[in-house]
């Protein structure tokens, strides 16, 4: 299990996507948005919503792709050969990819820190990074399951469009959601991307009766992607 | 002994009948071959054998329940892992099998696949003919009793067929037992040492070529094979 891990890790490592959707991009984007905006409570806002929209880009959009192209390799498929149980398997890679989350997030988070200033506990960096395990998690494990879904390329990409998009849109990601009409602040009420940028905020801020319900929140949707990452193994390979 | 006996096996696609009710034994130390046009099932068959797809009819006994530990599978689709090197394939594939590879392991593997060179390469930019010893490397990483080749030598030119049937005549003389399709005779007369013929979805003969040879009458290989798979063409070429 260790050895999968490390070599998934190795190679999550070198994936070109990684630097610069959920490095570069976020880092730049917390700066440039962060510097460009002056209104209260900005610059939180903006970090915490670049910290989750990269772990959304690498832990879903990247991995969606990098599944496809394994299970049309085949390799999945010769797993159910191996005496490895799946489970195992998955759980080893989801690791390694979570990990790879955690730390660009950790990344955007010290460049945010650095930049504007914030003054961050340990026990609400670990708050956050809690929020950041479970949320790249799910989107894993989600991953997991679209590409099974999808039987090429143009397919994947339809379809993680289709998910990021109203994900970001309908979230206070990158701006209050506060004046939006109220059909958008309820689709935002039920958007787990939305839940996984609270659970940030109120990490941040130490808030402990928000940030419990967000962890509520996705760590049912972990475990409701887990499922479907391990049912999709079988009718996609089958 | 028996490694594998298939009795009865049945599968069906949509509705459509694939294997219409085959019945083999997979005696330990010999090479077999499965043999027939395209389409007519071999992969389905193996599919089944492996474990990959369950049968609808029939029934499979394996000579250990342990059986997957034992099992080096490569399938069509070359399978490896993409993102990753030749040297880390061997090492994750030799980790899904629960063997732990030395970095010197791992160089004698790569030798034996002759990739003594390409250890460092990633996988997807080997040539079809490394890829394709690589795949035959990683399947027999954990020195399995049983190992199963899907049409291992499609598609490559006569060097790169010539070192995989060097490498299955090994795997002979390491007492290993090989089940392989292909549909190239002078390949089947070289390294088999037992031959099933499968046509439509049945077994339409099996046994040693010399016996199948003088049974139907026929001088070579070539010729059984066209008798024993007549064209689906009514009328045939004119």
């Amino acid at each position: 299990m260790n050895t999968v891990f490390n070599l998934s890790l190795r190679s999550a490592a070198r994936e070109p996507f990684l630097l610069f959707w959920s490095i570069i991009m976020p880092i730049a984007g917390t700066i440039g948005l962060g510097m460009l905006i002056h209104q209260p409570g900005y610059a939180l806002q903006i970090t915490t919503g670049m910290m989750a929209t990269g772990i959304l880009f690498y832990a879903f959009t990247t991995t969606v792709f990098s599944v496809l192209a394994q299970r049309k390799r085949g390799v999945y498929k010769l797993l159910r050969v191996t005496p490895m149980p799946l489970w195992r398997y998955i759980l080893s890679v989801s690791g390694a990819w979570i990990l790879v989350s955690l730390l660009c997030a950790g990344l955007v988070l010290a460049v945010g820190s650095i930049v504007f200033d914030f003054r961050l506990s340990i026990l609400s960096v670990l708050m956050m990074g809690m929020v950041c395990v479970l949320g790249a998690g799910g989107y894993v494990f989600l991953s997991f399951f679209i590409s099974g879904l999808c039987k090429s390329e143009a397919q994947a990409s339809i379809a993680t469009n289709l998910i990021t998009l109203p994900f970001l849109l309908c979230s206070s990601a990158f701006y209050s959601l506060e004046s939006a009409p109220q059909w958008v602040q309820l689709i935002s009420a039920f958007n787990p991307f939305q839940w996984f940028v609270n659970g940030l905020r109120t990490g941040f801020l130490m808030d402990v009766t928000g940030w419990l319900a967000s962890i509520g929140v996705l760590l049912l949707i972990l475990l409701i992607t887990l499922f479907l990452a391990v049912k999709s193994f079988g009718f996609s390979e089958a | 002994m028996k490694l594998i006996s298939a009795q009865g096996l049945v599968k069906n696609f949509h509705g459509r009948p694939v294997i219409k009710g085959i019945d083999f034994d997979i005696e330990q130390g010999e090479v077999l071959a499965l043999i027939g046009p395209n389409g007519v099932g071999k992969s389905t068959a193996i599919a089944m054998i492996l474990g990959i797809l369950p049968p609808d009819d029939g029934s499979i006994a394996y000579w250990r329940p342990d059986y997957r530990s034992f099992v080096g599978a490569q399938l069509q689709s070359t399978p490896f892992f993409e993102g990753y090197s030749a040297a880390e394939n061997l090492k994750l594939f030799g980790a899904l099998y629960h063997t732990r590879l030395s970095r010197e392991q791992i160089q004698e593997k790569l030798e034996s696949c002759h990739l003594a060179d390409a250890g460092k390469t990633p996988a997807i930019k080997l040539s079809l003919g490394q890829q394709k010893r690589l795949a035959i490397g990683v399947t027999i990483v954990h020195h399995p009793e049983l190992v199963v080749l899907d049409e291992p030598t499609a598609g490559l030119d006569p060097r790169a067929r010539y070192e995989i049937k060097e490498m299955i005549q090994t795997m002979a003389q390491n007492s290993q037992t090989v089940l392989f399709s292909s549909h190239d005779m002078d390949e089947v007369e070289q390294i088999a040492d037992r031959l099933i013929f499968m046509n439509d979805g049945r077994i339409v003969d099996a046994g040693k070529p010399e016996t199948l040879m003088a049974k139907h009458g026929v001088g070579n290989l070539e010729a059984l094979y066209l008798k024993l798979t007549p064209s689906q063409f009514k009328g045939g070429l004119q």
